[in-house]
């Protein structure tokens, strides 16, 4: 009874939302059959009327070209030069929304603009303005960014080397840190997509960081200014800028800052190296990843803390907290397995590791943190990419989607 | 001199017509049919997914049951005449002339006087008007790519239209900037569908542009004649049109539509969605009903419409999410016939290749109910269309179509009769299907033909043939005397280790009356 009571609800239900003929051939077919039948045929029949309202959303979608309308609420002109997108905020402890501004036409028609401004939470937020100007085979860049993280979440206890210094610990000695930073950087050189692209930045800094709660004996805590540069040297020789199954890249930077008044100064190194390994079929392959970053104190200056090197999330240790490790030192690596399941979906298999240290001499693989996990990337013909990670390291498990654009 | 099987068959099928051509009221145009988002993600999604619900949908995919098989055909297993289809090829063979004349008709007279321009449509398309005031739409091709869309149009419209199906009248064209005039009151699209606004030489200039040229700076066209009639939308492969009381048989059981998968995988032609048909409210002989056309087949062989084919069109649908699955839970470990290997790749051809190429599991992009119900007999009666065309005929086809690259006209022939021989060897040479055809009782002998032979399918000398108990090694049998009744045959290509589906012939009053494969 209860059955034939569902299939008579299910077809006066679907009465009046037949519209297309095989809803409505559907429709009549279902009642003129004896019961055996449409009892079998009700499943189709709760089917189409859940797709009725979709059909009619796309049908409308298409009717008034929703896809091209959506993409002109981006731009700000018909050339569609100039818009925003939605941004993430990977700064400090908080993530969410931000805006990103861009004009691909600014400076003489010729040079991109981009305006990016992100309130990841309640307390950070992030800003960046950037100009860019490409001729030929040389560029220029400059960027201006404003960093704000009400709470930074640092791991305070001397490194297992005993400097004195660092954060890298797996205990629970945490603190909360502030810190508000303007930072300037010009950069110069060589293209990338023109061959190994070396080039000069210089940089300035000004940074008010607090502690949060008991105070803590860090180098830089309250206001440091820093003056610098330093060289790059980028080199791709991979096959596909996006995508890529076979070669290598990898950038590498050097760095000398002090401040002004003398109190602070470091020497950074830092580099990252990837390898792309094709395998038994197009579109298998194996990513392995370097990254190293090092800071040094300068001509008996010590570093500023809030420029310390950090592991998480963000910094090639997935699965981990932001600002899970903070150290003079970090060095990570990356292996990955992708293999192609789709057309522009991609999926992988991941292990990462990393530590932070004091000392290069700490480096130990005992003392190597590690998450593994997969993830799924989508990345259209337009450049659009879409992440999805999951990941499981000691802290546990975790999950990361990131949106974006390939520029 | 004609074979005796196909005189058998020209007598046997005699003036069968559907009938289908009766007076109807005019219908309104079906415009939700003609939407390619909501009918592109029923056919991937909802349609799946009734499948999955439909008991008996499932008791034939673990093979516990049979397809239906299709229900407009004759007691001899042929296709009447109809307002889908007309026999021609597949019957009596075109001439090479017939066969490049296509529905035929006169080329367009320049000058072309643009009254419409659709820069969003695939490949840049004109409505224009002739000297001879005759409408017409213009398609070029993608920049860097002469010929790449418009072969597909030109060919692949003259096979399908010899097969038998309803196909608009295609001519090459070689068009200069000259060619176009720009009508007063002339509009093109506007920045969103379904907008409009007047066209300038700008906009022409600006469409022109990114059009292909050839090495002599002229556009190479294709032009097809505006058909006579009223639009009325297009029809679907699932169901009948309800407003069409002609359209008696569900479109998924009818044979021509069925076997359209046969060609299409012939051809590649992967664009082969509802989208890209037309029902046409025609006055024929004081009588008007609903025509049904196929239409746009630049998606044919490597081409993509504007752009080369992606290497798994014709192996995969756009989306398929049982194949994703497999994909991601195989780790990558298996690896697809066309991820190994690039096809040669011309500018006006595409990467169009005959290796990997299996006739039974070619897809399209979209699935198609009707193709998705194609029975061994639909297959086969698919494929005696695709190989009825002989070398020669396929010389005389592609002929039409443009080839500047050196050895891409060559290319395109080669892969083309490799293609129609892997069919021809899986429908007509294999177990399939028992492709025994023109029966007749001669005497107390039951003779047939047996095409897989005929075309070069199979090997004579390794054919046997089985009726009950008897096994002879030429097609033909002895009847007891006064014989009547039904007669289960069936094919062996390996000396009799196997033997192939069967097919059933029922005698009558000497003469054969009932024929199914």
């Amino acid at each position: 009874m209860g059955t034939l009571a569902l299939c008579l609800l299910a077809s006066l239900a679907t009465t009046s939302l037949a519209s297309t003929p095989e809803e409505i051939r559907a429709r009549r077919k279902f009642r003129s059959e004896p019961g055996v039948e449409r009892l079998l045929a009700w499943p189709k029949v709760l089917l189409r009327t859940a797709w009725s309202p979709i059909r009619r959303a796309l049908d409308y979608a298409e009717r008034v070209d929703l896809p091209e309308r959506a993409i002109d609420a981006f731009y700000f002109n018909s050339e569609r030069t100039a818009g925003w997108l939605p941004e993430v905020a990977p700064s400090g402890s908080g993530r969410g929304a931000g805006l990103l501004l861009f004009h691909d036409k600014l400076l003489e028609r010729s040079g991109r603009g981009r305006l990016a401004f992100t309130a990841a939470s309640a307390q950070a937020a992030f800003a960046q303005a950037r100009l860019e100007r490409p001729w030929d085979t040389l560029a220029a860049s400059a960027d201006l960014v404003h960093e704000r993280d009400d709470v930074i979440e640092a791991y305070a206890r001397p490194s297992p080397a005993g400097t004195g210094l660092g954060f890298a610990t797996s205990g629970e000695d945490r603190r909360s840190f502030s810190v508000s930073r303007w930072a300037l950087r010009v950069d110069a050189g060589r293209k990338l997509e023109a061959g190994p692209a070396p080039g000069l930045f210089a940089l300035a800094e000004s940074a008010r960081t607090s502690s949060v709660g008991p105070p803590a004996g860090l180098p830089g805590l309250g206001e440091t200014r820093l003056l610098g540069g330093g060289a790059r040297l980028a080199a791709d020789r991979s096959n596909d800028r996006a995508r890529p199954t076979r070669g290598a890249r990898g950038w590498a930077e050097a760095e000398l800052a002090a401040s002004p008044g003398g109190r602070f100064g470091h020497a950074r190194q830092a580099a990252v190296a990837e390898g792309f390994l094709p395998l038994w079929a197009p579109g298998r392959t194996v990513m392995a990843r370097l990254r190293w970053e090092r800071l040094s104190p300068l001509a008996g200056l010590e570093p500023p803390w809030h420029r310390y090197p950090v592991l998480d999330l963000q910094h090639g240790l997935r699965g981990y907290p932001l600002g899970r490790f903070r150290d003079l030192g970090t060095a990570a690596f990356t292996l990955e397995y992708r293999y192609p399941i789709w057309r522009f979906w991609d999926l992988f298999a991941f292990l990462d590791g990393g530590q932070a240290f004091g000392r290069a001499s700490a480096l130990a693989s005992r003392r190597l943190s590690l998450s593994r996990g997969l993830g799924l990337r989508f990345l259209s013909e337009k450049g659009l990419i879409l992440l999805l990670e999951a990941s499981y390291g000691v802290p546990g498990p975790g999950f990361q989607l990131a949106f974006g654009r390939l520029l | 001199m004609i074979p005796a099987w196909l005189l058998a068959a020209a007598l046997a099928f005699g003036q069968e017509r559907d009938n289908d051509d009766f007076d109807i009221p005019e219908p309104a145009p079906d415009q939700q049919a003609a939407m390619i988002w909501s009918n592109g993600a029923y056919l991937m999604s909802l349609h799946q997914a009734e499948k999955a619900v439909d008991p008996l949908w499932l008791l034939r995919k673990a093979r516990l049951m049979a397809k239906p098989e299709a229900r407009n055909v004759t007691a001899l297993d042929e296709t009447p005449d109809s307002t889908w289809f007309t026999n021609r090829h597949g019957l009596r063979r075109l001439s090479p002339e017939e066969l490049l004349a296509g529905p035929g008709g006169a080329a367009p007279r320049p000058p072309l006087t643009v009254v419409e321009a659709n820069p969003r449509s695939e490949n840049v398309r004109f409505v224009v008007l002739d000297a001879s005031g005759r409408r017409w739409y213009v398609k070029l091709d993608p920049p860097g790519r002469p010929g790449l869309a418009t072969n597909g149009e030109l060919i692949v419209s003259r096979i399908l239209h010899a097969a038998g199906y309803n196909v608009p009248s295609f001519f090459p064209l070689r068009l200069e900037r000259g060619s176009f005039r720009l009508a007063a009151g002339a509009t093109i699209q506007g920045r969103y569908k379904g907008q409009r606004r007047p066209m300038n030489d700008g906009d022409l200039e600006a469409l022109l542009l990114l059009a292909a040229r050839a090495h002599d700076g002229r556009f190479p066209a294709a032009a097809s004649l505006a058909l006579e009639g009223k639009p009325k939308g297009p029809f679907r492969y699932l169901g009948t049109r309800p407003d069409d009381p002609n359209d008696t048989v569900r479109h998924e059981d009818r044979r021509e539509l069925r076997a359209y998968q046969v060609l299409c995988a012939w051809v590649n032609n992967a664009d082969s969605r509802q989208g890209n048909t037309l029902d046409l409210y025609v006055e024929e002989s004081g009588r008007r009903f609903l025509r049904h056309y196929l239409l746009d087949f630049s998606a044919s062989f490597g081409s993509g419409n504007d752009e080369p084919k992606a290497p798994e069109e014709g192996h995969d649908y756009y989306f398929d999410p049982a194949q994703v699955l497999r994909s991601a839970l195989g780790l990558g470990a298996r690896v697809r016939p066309w991820e190994r290997e690039a096809a040669p790749d011309y500018p006006e051809l595409g990467p169009f290749r005959a290796e990997g190429f299996e006739p039974r599991s070619w897809k399209p992009s979209f699935a198609n109910p009707s193709f998705e119900r194609l029975t061994p007999a639909d297959g086969y009666w698919g494929a005696r269309l695709a190989t009825a065309f002989s070398d020669r005929d396929l010389e005389a086809v592609a002929s039409v179509g443009y080839f500047p690259t050196p050895g891409a006209s060559e290319r395109l022939l080669e892969v083309l009769k490799q293609r129609r021989d892997s069919i021809g060897r899986y429908w007509l040479g294999g177990n399939a299907v028992a492709p025994l055809e023109a029966f007749a009782v001669e005497g107390s002998t039951l003779a047939f033909a047996d095409l897989g032979v005929e075309r070069g399918h199979a090997e004579a000398r390794s054919t046997l043939y089985r009726w009950g108990a008897r096994i002879s090694a030429r097609p033909a049998f002895e009847l007891p005397p006064a014989f009547s009744g039904a007669l289960e045959l069936r094919v062996s290509r390996d000396l009799g280790r196997s033997w192939g589906r069967r097919v059933l012939v029922r005698v009558d009053g000497g003469r054969v009356v009932m024929l199914r494969h």
